[in-house]
C-alpha cells in the first residue's frame, strides 16, 4: 500500500461528463427503434419487408438495439456505442440505396417525409461521439487508441 | 521440422492489409446488388479496416501495430493472457513463483481440511542443493512432544509479556493492502486458531481489532495513525493505541525484505477520508514514507528510539528489518549491549518476502536471504552472549511446516507469514495485488470482487491451516527426536553446499572489516 504503481504516459483521466447526455438521448432512440422493431411495428415490418430480411432480421436488429440502449448507459457504454454506430452505419446504407428503403420510408401507403432517416443519421453521429471520447475503454483494443 | 511450420507473421500482416480493404469493397457490392444482409459483414470489415488504418499510418506509439496492422494485435492479445495459459496449461508443478502448485496445494488442502498426502514420490529433484530436515534414528512419539509456549517480554519481566502458544503468526498486511474482508477473514480466523496478527503499517487497525484477535500494532517509517504532521512519533496517540486490549506488541519496522531501504508513496487518490483518519494524514497531499524513521539515524539514536518505544508503550517492542550490511548489524548489537536496551524480538524478513508493490529492482535484486540471515544474525548475537535477552522471528516464504522448522533449526523461535495465510484465503497467485483488481477480492477494495470473500467461511479456512500446520509440527518434532521446539538446533539440517560457502565468504569479510 505504501507505494504505488502511478500511470504514465498519455493516458488521460475519465472522458467528460458531457457525454453522459448524448448517451442518454441516444438509448433512448435506440431503445425505442429497437423495441419498436420487437414489438413488429408496421413501419419496422414494411422496412424489413423492404430488406428481404423479414422477421428475422428484424428480430436480430431489434435485439442488438435494445441491448446498446441497455449498455450506453452502464460503464460498458463504449461497447454500446461500437455497435449502435455499426447498426447505424447499416441503416444508412439501407436509406441510402433507393433500390432498397430510400432517404423517405412509405408506410401504409405514406412517406414519412425522411423521419427514420434524420433519427438514424442522429443516432449515428451521437454513437459516433460516444464510441470516439470513449475509445479508451475498448476491451482489448482500448489500450491502443 | 521448424522451418515447416514457420509462419511467416510479415508476409501474413501484408496480405491481410491488402486483403481487408478488398473484402470490403467486395462486401460492399455484395450487399447492394446482392442481399442487403451481406452488409452486415460489410460494417464489421469497416470497422476493422477503420483500426487497420489508424493503426498503420496514424498512430505513432506502438511500432508493432504501425508496421503490421491489425495482424500485430494478436501478439498483444496473446502476451496478455499468456500468464493465465503458462499457469493453466504450461507451467509443470513445481515452476511457478513465487509459489509452486506443489507448495499452493499443501495450503489449499490444509485450509480445506481435507488429506494433502502425495504419492509415489516426490515432484522435487534431490541434488544435495536444497535445505533438509535431519531425523533422527529414535524418533519420539507424537505425545512425548512438549507444547509450545514462548513468552515475549519476559527478558525486561514486564507485566504485559506476551505469551504464544503457536509458533506461527499473520505477517504484517495493512488494511489498504487488504480489503476489509479480507482483514477481518483473517483476524476472525486468527481468533479461532489462537494466533496473532500484525497490523502493518496501515494506521489505526480498525478492521484488525474487530474480531478480537491478538495484536502487533506494526510502526512503519511514515508511523502511521501514530504520527506528528511532520512524520515523528506521536507518544499520545502510540499510548492511545497501545492500550487497546487487544494489542499485545508493539512493532518497529526498519525495512521489508520486499524492497529493503525503499520508502514509499501513498498517492492522494488513494487516501479516502477512511484512510486519512486511520492513518492520521491529510486528504489531497501524496503522503511519503520516508526511507527510515525520523529519529533513528545510526546505530546510538536507534536504540534510544526502541528505548523510547518500549517506554511509552509499556508493551513488548519488537523490531522487523531485512537484513543488509552484517557489520553494521553486528555494531547496533554491540550499541545495544552499551545501552543495555534490547528489542523483546527481532523479526528477520528474508528478502524473498513479499509485497503490495515494489520495483522490481528492489524485490529481484535487494536484500539477504532468509537463510543465510537468520544464521548470520543468530551467530551475531551468540558471539556478543545476547541470544538469551531476545526472541527471533523469521519471515520470508515461510508456508509450509518444514520450511518453518528449518527457519527455527537456524535460529528462529516463531515464525512470520502472510502470503501462506493469503494462500489459506483462497489466493490463487494472479500477481495483481498491486492493482486493485484481485480476482478473489483479497487485496482489492472494489465491492464487486471482495463479496465473493465470505468471512465466516474464509475464517475457518485460516483455522484450519494452523491447525494444519500445528499437526504437522509436532509430527516432524518427534521424527526429529526432539521433545521441544527450543532444542530445535543446527545439527537438525542439511546445510547445501552452497550456502555454507557463502557463510564462509561473510566470515573472512568480517574478519577483514574487524
Amino acid at each position: 500500500m505504501s507505494t504505488a504503481v502511478v500511470p504514465k504516459g498519455k493516458r488521460k483521466g475519465p472522458p467528460p461528463l458531457l457525454v453522459w447526455p448524448l448517451q442518454i438521448f441516444v438509448a433512448i432512440v435506440l431503445g425505442y427503434a429497437g423495441v419498436s422493431k420487437l414489438a413488429g411495428y408496421q413501419d419496422a415490418v414494411e422496412i424489413f419487408t423492404q430488406l428481404g430480411m423479414e422477421s428475422w432480421g428484424r428480430y436480430i436488429i431489434g435485439l442488438i438495439e435494445v441491448g446498446c440502449a441497455v449498455t450506453l448507459l452502464t460503464k460498458w457504454a463504449s461497447v454500446g456505442a461500437l455497435f449502435s454506430s455499426g447498426v447505424m452505419f447499416g441503416a444508412m446504407l439501407a436509406h441510402l440505396d433507393p433500390d432498397k428503403v430510400g432517404i423517405a420510408v412509405t408506410v401504409a401507403g405514406e412517406s414519412d417525409g425522411g423521419l427514420h432517416f434524420m433519427l438514424a443519421l442522429a443516432v449515428l453521429v451521437g454513437s459516433v461521439v460516444v464510441l470516439i471520447v470513449r475509445r479508451r475503454e475498448l476491451p482489448m483494443i482500448g489500450d491502443t487508441l | 521440422m521448424a522451418a515447416a511450420i514457420h509462419v511467416n507473421m510479415e508476409k501474413m500482416a501484408q496480405a491481410v492489409n491488402v486483403s481487408l480493404p478488398l473484402m470490403f469493397v467486395a462486401s460492399l457490392l455484395g450487399g447492394i446488388f446482392g442481399h442487403f444482409a451481406i452488409h452486415f459483414l460489410t460494417i464489421a470489415l469497416l470497422y476493422l479496416n477503420m483500426l487497420n488504418l489508424y493503426y498503420l499510418f496514424l498512430q505513432k506509439t506502438h511500432a508493432l501495430l504501425s508496421n503490421f496492422g491489425i495482424m500485430a494485435q494478436l501478439r498483444y492479445v496473446f502476451e496478455s493472457v499468456g500468464p493465465e495459459f503458462r499457469q493453466y496449461f504450461f507451467m509443470s508443478d513445481v515452476e511457478e513463483r513465487p509459489f509452486t502448485r506443489v507448495q499452493r496445494a499443501e495450503v489449499y488442502r490444509k485450509a480445506k481440511g481435507v488429506d494433502s498426502s502425495l504419492a509415489f514420490g516426490s515432484q522435487m529433484d534431490f541434488d544435495g542443493s536444497e535445505y533438509k530436515l535431519r531425523h533422527s534414528m529414535f524418533p519420539l512419539n507424537v505425545d512425548q512432544v512438549e507444547p509450545y509456549s514462548l513468552t515475549l517480554g519476559e527478558e525486561r519481566g514486564i507485566t504485559t509479556a506476551f505469551t504464544m502458544k503457536k509458533p506461527v503468526m499473520i505477517s504484517a498486511m495493512s488494511y489498504g493492502a487488504l480489503g476489509q474482508n479480507a482483514v477481518r477473514s483473517l483476524a476472525r480466523g486468527a481468533k479461532l486458531a489462537g494466533i496473532a496478527m500484525n497490523t502493518g503499517e496501515g494506521g489505526y487497525p480498525k478492521y484488525h481489532l474487530m474480531e478480537g484477535c491478538d495484536l502487533i500494532f506494526q510502526l512503519g517509517t511514515a508511523k502511521f495513525g501514530v504520527r506528528n504532521p511532520d512524520g515523528s512519533l506521536n507518544d499520545e496517540l502510540l499510548e492511545k493505541v497501545a492500550s487497546e486490549p487487544n494489542i499485545k506488541m508493539i512493532e518497529i519496522k526498519f525495512s521489508q525484505g520486499a524492497k529493503p531501504g525503499k520508502g514509499g508513496l501513498l498517492p492522494k487518490e488513494k487516501i479516502s477520508p477512511e484512510i486519512a483518519e486511520l492513518r492520521g494524514v491529510p486528504m489531497g497531499k501524496d503522503v511519503i514514507s520516508p526511507t527510515h524513521h525520523v529519529e533513528c539515524t545510526d546505530a546510538e539514536s536507534t536504540v534510544k528510539f526502541i528505548r523510547h518505544v518500549q517506554e511509552v508503550s509499556g508493551l513488548p517492542v519488537g523490531i522487523k528489518f531485512c537484513l543488509g550490511r552484517a557489520t553494521q548489524f553486528a555494531q547496533m548489537v554491540m550499541e545495544m549491549k552499551a545501552q543495555d536496551v534490547f528489542p523483546d524480538y527481532m523479526s528477520i524478513d528474508g528478502s524473498e518476502g513479499g509485497t503490495g508493490a515494489a520495483p522490481r529492482g528492489f524485490m529481484d535484486d535487494f536484500g539477504t536471504p532468509l537463510f543465510i540471515a537468520l544464521p548470520t544474525v543468530q551467530d551475531i548475537l551468540m558471539e556478543h552472549f545476547v541470544r538469551d535477552r531476545l526472541k527471533l522471528f523469521a519471515a520470508g516464504k515461510l508456508i509450509s511446516p518444514g520450511l518453518q522448522l528449518m527457519a527455527m533449526s537456524l535460529g528462529a523461535d516463531a515464525v512470520y507469514t502472510a502470503r501462506g495465510f493469503m494462500l489459506s484465503l483462497g489466493c490463487i497467485q494472479a500477481l495483481q495485488c498491486n492493482a486493485n483488481t484481485c480476482p478473489v477480492g483479497i487485496t482489492t477494495h472494489d465491492p464487486a470482487l471482495t463479496r465473493g470473500l465470505n468471512i465466516e467461511d474464509k475464517a475457518q479456512r485460516v483455522a484450519n491451516y494452523v491447525h494444519g500446520l500445528e499437526h504437522d509440527w509436532y509430527e516432524m518434532l518427534a521424527a526429529l527426536g526432539r521433545k521441544n521446539f527450543n532444542e530445535l538446533a543446527k545439527d537438525n539440517l542439511l546445510v547445501p553446499a552452497q550456502a555454507e560457502s557463502a557463510k564462509k565468504a561473510r566470515q573472512t569479510m568480517m574478519l577483514r572489516k574487524r
